[in-house]
């Protein structure tokens, strides 16, 4: 399981370019409906262009019905069939497993980005605002601060500069607020 | 820092090495729910928490239903399903798990304990149950090969029907009343089923199989309630697979094209459904 995304690996200066390189978001609506093959999340989708390539880019967005938690991701085919970069609100740390770097060091908690490094290895980080309290909570709360945190962190907008955002299909989806899903009614004996 | 190993005292090694691992466990406070994110990881390189609520003088400690929600993102392996399910149960049996289930249906593992003396080791019990189970999950059980092969063409024929049917056809279903048997793909056109069945495999030991189970599937579906209004029952046959040796499995294939109501399409020849669904 520890592997290694060799696509990446093989192709790492394309993987930075798709990250860093000006890319364009045609809709401003995302719309998350409720996915047909898991009715406790939510899902939308939108295509990406990038500014200099004909690449398929796909930007998804996921959303638990669970606990509000929320995962947004970059998919290129054209590169590897596993998302290339994401952010996860919430959920498990991800350990960079690596001896260079100290133990302690190698927790990262969610909120986090995900990504490769050059040998083809997932890593998890934090920007310097996923490492501010205030910043963190806010983006963890509320889907479109994550959104437009994604897309200030991969070069995503809209030909007017505008960020994308994340609307609901149905009045009744609840977007924005995080309730406190705990144990969701479990019994405990 | 580069130390100077000759003079390096071994007791201060251990100092530093449990120094590093109490420093790895952390937490977050969620409402009235303590998560322990644990110095225990995961082979997909995740580590584990455990959520401690208390409750009624007693202390309860779950995973929070991550394993079952599949918050660890592990793969899902269709046919390491029921060794999977042995090792959950041989874990909950050594470390005398609990489960119940919310009101989404997710299953929660957990313990409980009556006194904080005792919940170190009740969290310890918790993370290596859930470092056992996700671990479980992660480890390629069968044929690495031929789950690449059943996987790729599943993808490529559940796309290939996504385009030409869009949201009247369903994935990896059952009908109604059998639960047990999922169809690859249902397609929904009024009240006319069209049920779907994906044959593959890296091996003929592996194909025939698939043969076999499509038989079978097909054969009780005939018994469905629903039969009057399945229209067709269709198999998709992946003939570019390795597995794929007609003179071999001729038998097979004749048995085959008797339980489906149109003869097998070979994948070379997909459009061919569009024939059948239209």
């Amino acid at each position: 399981m520890k592997g290694y995304n060799k696509e990446i690996r093989d192709h790492y200066d394309f993987f930075l370019d798709l990250i860093s390189e000006k890319k364009i978001v045609k809709s401003k609506q995302i719309i998350l409906e409720i996915k047909n093959n898991n009715r406790n999340w939510y899902f939308g989708s939108t295509e990406v262009n990038h500014i200099k390539k004909e690449v398929p880019i796909s930007l998804l967005i996921e959303q638990s019905k669970r606990d509000n938690k929320y995962g947004i991701k970059l998919r290129c085919s054209t590169l590897t069939c596993e998302p290339f970069f994401r952010f996860d609100s919430d959920g498990p740390a991800h350990r960079n497993d690596d001896p260079s770097i100290p133990l302690d060091k190698q927790s990262i908690t969610t909120p986090h980005f995900n990504h490769f490094n050059a040998q083809g290895k997932s890593i998890a980080y934090k920007t310097s605002q996923l490492l501010n309290e205030n910043d963190s909570d806010a983006i963890v709360n509320d889907i479109n601060i994550g959104l437009s945190h994604f897309c200030f962190e991969t070069n995503i907008s809209m030909y007017n500069n505008d960020l994308p955002e994340v609307v609901e299909r149905s009045p009744e989806l609840p977007i924005p607020v995080c309730i406190s899903a705990f144990f969701n009614g479990a019994k405990f004996e | 820092m580069v130390l100077n190993l000759n003079n390096m005292d071994l007791i201060e090694l251990f100092t530093r090495i449990k120094k590093s691992f109490c420093e790895l466990t952390t937490y977050k406070l969620r409402d009235d729910v303590l998560e322990v994110i644990t110095a225990f990881s995961t082979l997909n390189n995740k580590f584990v928490s455990v959520f401690i609520k208390i409750d009624s003088q007693r202390i309860i400690v779950t995973d929070n239903g991550w394993i079952d929600s599949n918050a660890y993102e592990t793969p899902i392996y269709d046919v390491s399903e029921e060794i999977v399910k042995r090792v959950i149960s041989s874990y909950s049996f050594s470390y005398a798990i609990k489960n119940t289930v919310d009101n989404s249906g997710i299953t929660y593992y957990y313990k409980t304990c009556d006194t904080i003396e005792s919940l170190p080791s009740i969290v310890f019990d918790v993370a290596n149950f859930i470092v056992g189970s996700v671990n479980s999950f992660c480890i390629h059980f069968k044929d690495e090969k031929e789950e690449k092969e059943r996987e790729t063409f599943r993808k490529e024929a559940s796309n290939f029907l996504n385009m030409q049917y869009h949201d009247n056809v369903r994935f990896k279903i059952p009908l109604d009343d059998f639960i047990n048997i999922k169809f690859n793909a249902i397609v929904n056109k009024g009240s006319n089923l069209f049920l779907i069945s994906f044959v593959t495999g890296s091996t003929p030991y592996y194909f025939e199989n698939d043969l076999r189970k499509t038989i079978v599937n097909f054969e009780i579906a005939d018994k469905s309630k629903y039969r009057n209004n399945i229209k067709e029952m269709i198999s998709i046959i992946n003939n570019t697979s390795e597995g794929y040796q007609p003179e071999k499995s001729s038998s097979i294939l004749s048995l085959l094209s008797e339980k489906t109501t149109k003869p097998p399409i070979n994948w070379t020849n997909k459009k061919t459904i569009l024939e059948y669904i239209n």
